[in-house]
């Protein structure tokens, strides 16, 4: 393969460089493969590197640290004077953007794989026409992993202006703290950046349609952010459908409605629209090559991610809901194999999700609900936060861990839990459910202390009825 | 280093066999799994595959000698026991450094010498450790089955019983579906090509590790019995069915291109249980439900697991039908048109849907109603080949004696020819199934063409006595066996559809008056 040339050839065109596309490159070329990835963007890593997972959490680090100054006094400490620079936030965090796609540059450079800059479309099932800065004009393949992943889904009313209505990528470029920001959506991006924003000193308001923050969540461990969430200078505003944005000199006008008026307004700086994603399979030629796609644009696959065109895969937030960077990492490496002839499949049983709120959120296997309506009679426990060591460290004990299990076979069916670094469980609550791990097995593994991972054998001795840190009533009706 | 290959348990309890010829001789190079010997038992001349790659070093035994499952009777040089090890090992190498982390190891005695290699820690998850704790059981006398000899839930009750336990595993293997062949999809493209197996049902319990390697056999987990607690799939189960597979399934679909020879076996498997036949019996050869078998057997299962099906049957004096017949069929004849009794029938059955429309239409699940179609468009299943096809003559209502004569033969000798289009199959309202010309059978239960409501069976035309005016005189008669879905006709009402058809057969004027 020669670059400079107007037609080059390959094996494998994988087209999108974020976390579905990069892995399927590196996992691709280790398994021998010549690779090609095409990049629409100047920099390589997708949403989840340039303007998502790692630059919002890097924010929402940040802006942690600095609303805890608060809470050292109680631990004997006092901060005296303190403020935020949010430009050199923004640097400290682009930074650490950079050196992670440093990391992936070198990485393909390594294994020798060679990036495109341009937009891509498929000529035809085995060729791929570019535009854009570089020289090539068409990529022949043998084998395409599409991974282009998702946008921004824009509301009437809110045409995104990028200075006034914004999207979350330019939630993250701000230069100063605005003092006024309104969201539109409470999911887990508004909620994420109105925390960020929140602790920063804005006053932010989130506009929510349904009852509730996270609505794909559990509702009991939601409840827990929709009051502590309030602390950080943030109002919820829930059943209220915004209607329409206009600039004005002083920034935006939100109107919305909702069932007791119809026309209410906030004024605002800006208003961050942040209502879900829509996956990018549009422009890129894929039905006239016989690629099928949903009625909500996703691309059909396979469990081995192929396409109805078998040798063009598809892998990501294009292949549907959960929209996740580690669910399209996973998918990567399953397409990057099976297109070097190995027999695997996307069989995993669950992903777990994660929303980095204050407290953190996780998700993983079935609610309790969701558990019931497939016929499960389910064991339901709780360990409460306030019962663990650790979190008493952290100076915050709201939230707790709940675990759902199957009553007949004691297999672990779902765990859900919001709590000071709760994260630290879920990979733990994962593999156990991915294993098919009783609840046994959990309570007799032993959890180090004093850490967050304890709460896991905790709430399992719980669904055992032998919960230790917390008094359980004996039970009588025991066979 | 040399390899010992002791006479192996070829199962059901075979502890002795008789070699009838070796198929390789010393100083061949083998590969693993190659056939070295055929073995005679009590219930079979089996082959004895190779453990091992190596060389043929040493035959241990004649033709004609007795072989005892355990004794050694062959030895091969294989390559150093490290190198073939790492070999076997390096692709497993990593998931068992993660999974290694969820097992426990069971702490030796203090006093026990660490040198001692025995002494060595039975691997076991957790709930496994402590349930044997709990049944007194000491988990190093037991044998592990698991991945990585890890002891399973099933390895503690086979500790308890032994005698059963046997018996328990062989049951599951009988269960267990083999699958399609490697051997064909090799051939299907040039390029290494992964192919893709269903997705894994959510309430299967299987480590990763081990639907990875199902997924490596071209095995589909969904149809492997688990033998650990609550079903859980373990490695020793995977690798159980690919043995399974290999030894019974081979020639499943690849080698058997004869359809004769698969419809005798089909013949005879349908006189015991398939599932029995392949664990006791040596099977023969395998009916795959796949391609065209496939789809009726799906069809059928449906038809049958959706409907409140009911057959009503009745004879009919078709004597007049069969002369109007003969004499049509002559002049049609010179037309070129070959005439049976369908067209007639077709006929007989639009009438009756014009009085009782409800026969006439197709199911609707998601709106659990039944919709009523005001044209007919007839099915009607022809014996092919390949099995049942059911090609559909749209909007017979239309159509005359001769044009639906036309039809019928056009599509009954391209459902022959296997060029019916999809469209030509799909749609029908109402079906028809004559076993009539085949020379036997009268009165059956033909199953519904679902989602439809009615179809009707048309026996073979005899023969018999029958009664005019108080006298006995020979008439021909034919058997008409109507099923209908009860949650959409009653009994009754389906009698009453049955007794018209029965009149206008008797009377075929009748219909070709209203034509």
């Amino acid at each position: 393969m020669v670059v400079g040339s107007l037609d080059v050839e390959t094996d494998v065109v994988i087209i999108g460089s974020g976390p579905g596309g990069y892995v399927a490159a590196i996992r691709a070329a280790q398994l021998g493969k010549d690779v090609i990835v095409v990049e629409k963007e100047k920099n390589i890593g997708g949403v989840c590197l340039q303007s998502g997972c790692i630059p919002t959490k890097a924010l929402i680090t940040s802006s942690d640290y600095y609303n805890t100054l608060n809470d050292l006094e109680m631990m004997g400490i006092h901060v005296n004077e303190y403020s935020i620079d949010l430009s050199k936030m923004t640097e400290w965090k682009d930074g650490i953007v950079t050196k992670l796609e440093n990391g992936i540059s070198g990485l393909f450079k390594k294994h020798g794989i060679e990036v495109v800059q341009g937009v891509a479309s498929f000529k035809d099932e085995y060729t791929l026409a570019l535009s854009g800065q570089s020289d090539v004009e068409t990529i022949t393949f043998k084998q395409a992993i599409i991974a282009t992943g998702s946008s921004p889904i824009e509301i009437p009313g809110f045409e995104f202006d990028g200075k006034n209505i914004i999207s979350s990528k330019e939630a993250l470029e701000l230069q100063e703290v605005p003092k006024k920001l309104v969201i539109v959506g409470g999911g887990y991006i508004g909620t994420e950046m109105g925390t960020v924003y929140g602790k920063l000193g804005t006053e932010v308001h989130i506009l929510e349609g349904s009852s509730h923050l996270i609505s794909q969540l559990d509702n009991e461990i939601v409840d827990v952010v929709a009051k502590t969430i309030e602390r950080f200078n943030v109002t919820c505003h829930y059943g209220v459908k915004a209607t329409k944005a206009e600039v004005n000199d002083g920034g935006v006008k939100i109107h919305f409605s909702s069932k007791d008026a119809n026309d209410q307004t906030i004024d605002a700086d800006k208003v961050l629209v942040v209502v879900g994603r829509k996956p990018n399979t549009s422009n890129l030629g894929l039905e006239e090559i016989g690629v099928e796609l949903d009625e909500k644009g996703f691309v059909k696959v396979d469990s081995q991610l192929k396409t109805s065109q078998k040798n063009i895969f598809a892998i990501g937030d294009i292949v549907g809901n959960p929209m996740l960077a580690h669910k399209a990492s996973h998918e990567g490496k399953v397409a990057a194999e099976v297109v070097a002839g190995e027999p695997v499949g996307f069989d995993n049983k669950v992903i777990p999700s994660v929303v980095f709120n204050d407290p953190e959120l996780v998700s993983v296997g079935m609610s309790e609900s969701e558990a019931e309506e497939k016929g499960y009679e389910v064991l339901v426990e709780k360990f409460p936060y306030a019962a663990l060591g650790r979190a008493h460290m952290f100076g915050r004990t709201e939230g707790f861990i709940k675990m759902v299990a199957d009553k007949k076979s004691q297999i672990i069916l779902g765990v859900h839990a919001a709590g000071p670094h709760v994260s630290d469980i879920v990979a733990e609550a994962t593999l156990a459910i991915e294993m098919g791990s009783t609840v046994e097995d959990v309570s007799l593994t032993i959890h180090p202390h004093p850490t967050i991972s304890e709460g896991m054998s905790e709430v399992a001795d719980m669904v055992l009825n032998k919960g230790v840190n917390v008094y359980q009533p004996p039970k009588k009706d025991e066979e | 280093m040399v390899y010992e290959f002791k006479f192996p348990d070829v199962g059901e309890g075979i502890t002795e066999g008789t070699l009838v010829n070796w198929d390789i001789s010393v100083g061949d190079e083998l590969k693993k799994d190659q056939t070295v010997a055929h073995v005679e038992t009590d219930k079979a001349v089996v082959e004895i595959p190779s453990p091992v790659e190596g060389k043929v070093e040493e035959l241990l035994a004649e033709k004609g000698d007795t072989l005892t499952v355990g004794n050694v009777f062959m030895k091969i040089a294989t390559q150093d026991e490290n190198e073939q090890q790492s070999q076997e090992e390096t692709s497993t190498q990593e998931q068992e450094r993660e999974s290694d982390s969820n097992y426990e190891e069971i702490p030796v005695e203090p006093n026990q010498s660490s040198q001692n290699n025995s002494s060595e820690s039975p691997l076991a998850m957790p709930g496994v450790v402590h349930e044997a704790k709990r049944r007194g059981i000491d988990l190093n006398t037991i044998t592990p089955s698991g991945n990585h000899g890890q002891i399973l839930f099933e390895d503690l009750s086979s500790g308890e019983k032994k005698e059963t336990g046997r018996e328990e595993k062989e049951n599951t293997i009988s269960q267990e579906e083999p699958k399609e062949q490697k051997q064909q999809e090799s051939q299907s493209t040039k390029e290494e090509e992964s192919q893709d197996l269903s997705a894994v049902r959510e309430d299967i319990i299987a480590a990763p590790s081990v639907k990875k390697l199902a997924r490596e056999y071209q095995l589909d987990i969904n149809f492997i019995v688990g033998t650990g607690e609550n079903g859980r799939i373990t490695k020793e189960d995977i690798e159980r069915a690919k043995e399974n597979r290999d030894k019974y399934g081979k020639s499943s679909q690849g080698e058997s291109s004869s359809k004769q020879e698969a419809a005798e076996n089909e013949t005879m498997e349908s006189q015991g249980q398939p599932s029995e036949a392949s664990s006791q019996d040596q099977s023969q050869d395998l009916i795959p439900l796949t391609g065209i078998r496939g789809a009726i057997a799906s069809k059928m299962q449906e038809s049958l697991s959706k409907a409140s099906q009911v057959t009503i049957m009745d004879e009919v004096d078709v004597s007049n039908l069969v002369d109007l017949r003969e004499t049509e069929k002559e002049k049609l004849k010179q037309e070129g048109v070959r005439l049976s009794y369908l067209p007639f029938i077709i006929k007989a059955l639009k009438h009756a849907t014009k009085k009782y429309p409800y026969f006439n239409g197709r199911f609707d699940e998601e709106k659990n109603a039944f919709e009523i179609i005001d044209k007919i468009h007839m099915g009607v299943a022809v014996d092919t080949q390949d099995g049942l096809k059911v090609p559909v003559i749209k909007d017979s209502q239309d159509k005359s004696i001769v044009e639906l004569a036309q039809s019928i033969e056009q599509l009954a000798s391209k459902a022959k020819e296997n060029t019916l289009s999809a469209q030509e199959m799909k749609g029908s309202t109402i079906t028809i199934s004559s076993i009539g010309s085949l020379g036997a059978g009268q009165g059956f239960t033909p199953i519904l063409n679902y989602p439809e409501a009615a179809i009707l069976g048309i026996g073979r035309v005899v023969e018999k006595p029958v009664c005019r005016n108080g006298e006995i005189v020979v008439g021909k008669t034919m058997t008409l066996s109507l099923t209908v879905d009860h949650r959409v006709i009653d009994g009754a009402n389906a009698a009453r559809f049955l007794k018209d058809i029965m009149e206008l057969l008797q009377d075929p004027d009748l219909l070709l008056l209203e034509v």
